[in-house]
């Protein structure tokens, strides 16, 4: 039986390589707030005008000051999640692990995130019926080792096909605090090295875990406030930082150490419960 | 004092770099269950997987079961009571590949559905299943070119050796 998302899907062959970070968005043509499945969203919510000029300028900031080159999966309506991407899979190298989805609404996004990388090259990795893992809102790469939530949305035993499939190494860090349901709304891995973090999401293991992985002078930890304004959820391009406006301190900060800073308005996102990182997925 | 449920658990990943283990240990403690860490295998590589295999055991069914039920977030699992898997020895005292090197606490063995008593000599063992059909842990010294081993973990029970229980 031919696929219903034949016509729906481009056909862009495998990646270029271009030299340049590649990131996979999706806009909000059918972003809404239709069902709550984390503690931010609000039903009902969303000025979609607002979400798309918001979702422009964050495509721009990644596309046009940090240098990196966005790749389309194209929105599906009755789909309003998709727009998150990050959510959609974990990548390394030419493998792409797909997310299943803990709850049922957002499983039909599953075959079309698994027919895009299909399409464009990717060796695609699916889980079983009965274990959910959601891509890299739960797995973020930090050097030559994986830092992966779970508890709220991604099992556990999800983190053996990681290292099954990658041959990278997992820190399972389980996350305590429901509002930060994914492990990419309170750390953020970035490229040299440094790591901010909201140190209230997790229990006394995780933060010995971050202590015994991440040097001192590396880490970037965030206050209460900042961490509920999703700074921890932020893109990280080379030395650019692109995350939610309202938090200057982290911004002086992380410029303190060389960074490049963008604040960009997501609050429309936020009334989902996500934010830059949310709405991107590093694919190369 | 009812007689204590055994149930065996096992975790599996980068359970020691991520302080899972410690984590399953302490909420044992936590809920005052009886335990015993049968087997531990650390991983040499950095993206090899440990193991632990954990017998519990509590008089009260109610309590431990809510304890298995807060193990299953880390990932700490009852054993799966599969058959066991065998492999035939080619060479005299010479392990084959997928034979496995048990310790000596007492054992038992599901075979052909049935659990098996382990009789225990020495230390190196092996898991023998002799023609009669009897399971015997014997030195890997002792082993001889066809006989039958036990291969890898499945359908092995490790009994544990502390504490008050009884079996139903």
């Amino acid at each position: 039986m031919p696929s219903p998302l034949q016509e729906n899907m481009p056909k862009t062959g495998p990646l270029q390589n271009t030299g340049k970070p590649h990131i996979l968005m999706s806009p909000p043509d059918y972003f809404t707030v239709d069902y709550a499945i984390n503690p931010w969203m609000i039903e009902g919510s969303v000025d979609r005008d607002n979400a798309r000029r918001q979702w422009d300028n964050l495509y721009n900031a990644i596309t046009q000051q940090a240098g990196a080159e966005v790749h389309i999966i194209p929105a599906v309506e009755g789909l309003p999640d998709l727009v998150f991407t990050a959510n959609a899979a974990f990548v390394h190298d030419d493998t792409a692990i797909i997310a299943h989805y803990k709850y049922k609404e957002r499983q039909p996004e599953e075959p079309f995130c698994e027919e895009w990388f299909r399409n464009n090259g990717y060796r695609t990795v699916t889980l079983p019926e009965d274990l959910f893992f959601e891509g890299a809102g739960d797995a973020l790469k930090w050097q030559d080792r994986v830092f992966a939530g779970y508890r709220t949305r991604t099992d556990i035993i999800s983190h053996q096909v990681i290292t099954r499939e990658t041959g990278l190494p997992v820190l399972s860090m389980e996350l305590v605090d429901n509002r930060f349901y994914h492990i990419d709304v309170c750390i953020c891995p970035l490229y040299d090295g440094h790591f901010i973090y909201f140190p209230g999401a997790f229990d006394e293991y995780g933060l010995r875990v971050i202590e015994a992985n991440i040097p001192e002078s590396k880490r970037v930890p965030v206050t209460a406030e900042e961490a509920a304004r999703f700074a921890c959820n932020a893109v990280n391009i080379n030395d650019t930082v692109i995350f939610n406006k309202g938090s200057d301190r982290l911004a002086e900060e992380l410029q303190s150490r060389g960074f490049q800073v963008i604040q960009v308005d997501l609050s429309e996102f936020l009334k989902s419960g996500g934010s830059s990182k949310c709405l991107t997925l590093r694919i190369a | 004092m009812q007689p204590a449920q055994l149930t065996v658990i096992e975790l599996t990943g980068h359970i020691i770099d991520s302080l899972t283990l410690a984590k399953v240990i302490d909420t044992i403690q936590a809920h005052q269950c009886e335990y015993q860490i049968n087997d531990i295998r650390i991983g040499r590589e950095k993206n090899d997987f440990s193991t632990a295999q954990i017998s519990l055991w509590d008089g009260d069914s109610a309590k431990l079961n809510a304890l298995l039920e807060q193990l299953k977030t880390y990932g700490a699992n009852p054993v799966e009571e599969t058959d066991i898997e065998t492999v035939t020895c080619q060479q005299d005292g010479i392990l084959p590949p997928n034979g496995y090197i048990r310790f000596n606490p007492p054992m038992e063995v599901k075979h052909q559905g049935q659990w098996l008593p382990v009789a225990r000599e020495g230390q190196d063992l092996t898991i023998v299943i002799e023609p009669s059909g009897k399971a015997r842990l014997i030195q890997v010294s002792a082993l001889k070119a066809g006989d039958r081993l036990v291969a890898g973990k499945n359908g092995v029970k490790v009994l544990p050796t502390v504490g008050e229980m009884a079996y139903a």
